[in-house]
């Protein structure tokens, strides 16, 4: 009877055991929501502070051409960069939470952008101001419905299905393909209100720096225009290392 | 006695009557005069103007560019525009050559954007070409090498700025890429030409250079061909040496655009002289047949007393032909002197077009025609003896008696 009730006993924790260890293992390998995993995109690419050289090879009918600049991150917010390449030495850009400010050097004034203006191609490419400093906050501005995973360039990624939540953000929906390993975006594609296909952006280079995952390519095509295409590669990328003092600032834009 | 003999007695016998209807043809034939070489002066101020500044007598620009105006390319330019325009000034067919880069730019002041052009000149150059110099109003002309911009009187009303003020512009360089300057006004232009007053400001070539990022290029050379020559001929003699650089020089008969503009402009002008020609006759028309209508009692009489129909009615075609030619004589005269008085100064429509953006002259200076004031003339007395024919005829037809009862 005694030996009966202990294998009883046993055969109990064996089983709160197992069970254990099934909870365990599925909040492991739990899929993580829509709205979950544009936080994890976000998180993806934002840092406390970074830092990059960046070169942008510009394609188009006319030609291609390369511009380079430094740039300089800061959360979710704020942006800085400075163009280094001689066609457009001495150009600046600050992005804060609010605002977009342009600083050339032949200009008296500091220029605002705003409304359309946030749109045009960044130094003739086909990345506009609002992309290159404003996509770092999805999870506010959109919310998602997951349609699948899928495979991208041999890797396993969550397709997303991404509508804006208001009309205040550039694109009223977006199609994004996020790696399921480091939620970095493989393949992100761009709609407006109408649902016509405006961009697409094809990232690439994935490199580990101080322990973050970065993509350090991307490649846009702008699918109103023929045969156009911008990519951008970044490089020295540093990430939350300290930044020079009130680089985020206006004053810092005219000096 | 002679038909004309009683027709001339007819007119001195009521003499205030005779001079009221002078008096209206002196009036059709005056404002018809004017009008005309008015029209006359328009199209030669916008054939001057479209050589001076919207096109050239000669444009040579990248083979390219027009196709992709649209597209703002900047790079589609003409190289190393100083030699070229070097060469072409000691050629012995050159009048005058010049090079020119215009660009649109964006004025941003107190939240509201204004569209604007500017237009990099060479200031040397420019001066023997489009007389440049003479159509600041105020201030100077922008000196080379500075920040300066002499502005257009309507872009600077727009803007609310005046000499020595600044103003800061968006425009995109030879890259496409977005670029700002700001520039200090050193004058204010009235140029000949509504749309450049209301939208263009001139700088020197060499800062627009700069900025635009065209390193020594100019988008256009344009050029004067010396008197006696066909532009479009020079243009086809130079296009030899031009086309294997892949420029191309068009003259300004054979832009496709502005020939298109300038034979709408042709077809405005015939609507109008139609209008002033229709205004005219009425005026005529009316005063004749008034006279006639006015007299069918004596009408009645002549017949009574044995003036057969066609007699009657040739009496009064004569004193119709007399009284409007003396009328129409006076008042092409009137026509001329008031032509030759705004010939002189130009008719300055400045004040009314400020706010215009159209290629239209904003100084207007009559041209006389020899051929339109001898039209103007003979149109006045043509039409006055065939509207004196139809009551003529009518009265002539009435019996004696009938007509002397009115």
């Amino acid at each position: 009877m005694l030996f009966s009730i202990s294998r009883i006993r046993i055969r109990i924790r064996a089983a709160a055991f197992f069970a254990a260890l099934s909870l365990v293992a599925a909040a492991a390998f739990a899929v993580p929501g829509a709205d979950e995993l544009l936080v994890l995109l976000d998180k993806a690419q934002t840092f406390e502070s970074s830092y990059a050289n960046a070169t942008m090879t510009i394609v188009d009918r006319f030609g291609t051409r390369r511009t380079e600049f430094k740039v300089w991150s800061r959360g979710k917010d704020d942006t800085f960069m400075e163009f280094t390449s001689a066609a457009e030495r001495g150009q600046k850009i600050l992005r804060n939470a609010k605002e977009l400010y342009l600083f050339f050097p032949d200009a008296e004034e500091v220029t605002r952008l705003q409304g359309s203006a946030l749109r045009q191609g960044m130094a003739g490419s086909d990345i506009s101001y609002e992309d290159m400093t404003g996509n770092r906050n999805r999870a506010q501005n959109y919310t998602a419905v997951i349609l699948g995973t899928e495979q991208l360039e041999g890797r396993s990624v969550f397709h997303l299905d991404l509508k804006a939540k208001s009309r205040t953000v550039a694109y009223a929906r977006q199609e994004a393909w996020i790696d399921a390993a480091d939620y970095l975006p493989s393949l992100i594609k761009f709609y407006d209100l109408s649902g016509k296909l405006l961009k697409e952006m094809t990232f690439s280079g994935r490199l580990v720096v101080d322990g973050y995952p970065f993509n350090t390519r991307f490649l846009v095509r702008d699918m109103l225009k023929a045969g156009t295409s911008t990519e951008m590669a970044f490089r020295d990328l540093t990430v939350n290392q300290s930044l020079p003092k009130n680089i985020f600032s206006l004053d810092n834009l005219k000096w | 006695m002679k038909l004309s003999r009683i027709a001339w007695l007819n007119i001195r016998r009521n003499r205030r009557r005779s001079f009221l209807s002078a008096l209206a043809m002196l009036v059709v034939s005056a404002a018809l005069v004017f009008a005309f070489s008015l029209l006359e002066g328009m199209k030669a101020e916008m054939a001057r103007n479209v050589k001076d500044w919207t096109w050239g007598e000669i444009k040579i620009q990248h083979a390219q560019f027009e196709k992709n105006r649209l597209l703002n390319p900047l790079h589609l330019n003409v190289a190393d525009a100083d030699a070229l325009v070097s060469r072409l000034a000691a050629l012995p067919e050159t009048e005058a050559a010049t090079p020119r880069t215009a660009f649109s730019v964006i004025i941003q002041k107190d939240e509201r954007r204004f569209q604007a052009q500017g237009i990099g000149v060479d200031l040397a150059r420019e001066t023997a070409y489009s007389r440049l110099p003479s159509f600041v109003s105020a201030g100077r002309l922008p000196e080379a090498g500075t920040r300066e911009a002499a502005v257009g009187i309507g872009l600077a009303r727009k803007l609310g700025l005046g000499v020595g003020d600044k103003f800061t512009f968006m425009t995109m360089t030879r890259n496409r890429s977005m670029y700002g300057v700001t520039l200090r006004i050193s004058g204010l232009m009235d140029f000949p030409v509504a749309a450049l007053n209301s939208l263009a400001f001139v700088l020197p070539i060499d800062r627009a250079r700069s900025f635009l990022q065209l390193d020594g290029a100019a988008l256009e050379i344009v050029a004067k061909v010396k008197p006696g020559l066909d532009p479009a001929d020079v243009a086809e003699a130079w296009n030899a040496e031009l086309v294997p650089l892949g420029l191309s020089a068009v003259s300004w008969t054979r832009s496709s655009v502005v020939y298109y503009v300038v034979s709408y402009i042709g077809v405005i002008f015939n609507i109008l002289a139609a209008m002033f020609i229709l205004l005219g006759s009425t005026v005529v028309i009316n005063t004749t047949m008034m006279v006639v209508f006015e007299r069918r009692a004596e009408i009645g009489m002549l017949g009574a007393l044995g003036m057969r129909a066609d007699e009657l009615v040739r009496l009064f075609l004569l004193e119709a032909v007399f009284i409007s030619s003396l009328g129409a004589t006076a008042g092409a005269l009137i026509g001329c002197g008031i032509s030759a008085f705004f010939a002189r100064g130009g008719l300055d429509l400045t004040a009314f077009m400020g706010g215009i953006n159209v290629e239209f002259p904003t100084l207007l200076f009559p041209a006389l025609r020899a051929g339109t004031v001898l039209g103007s003339l003979a149109m006045t007395v043509v039409i006055s003896g065939l509207a004196s024919l139809l009551p003529s005829w009518s009265a002539a037809r009435i019996e004696p008696v009938d007509a002397l009862r009115g």
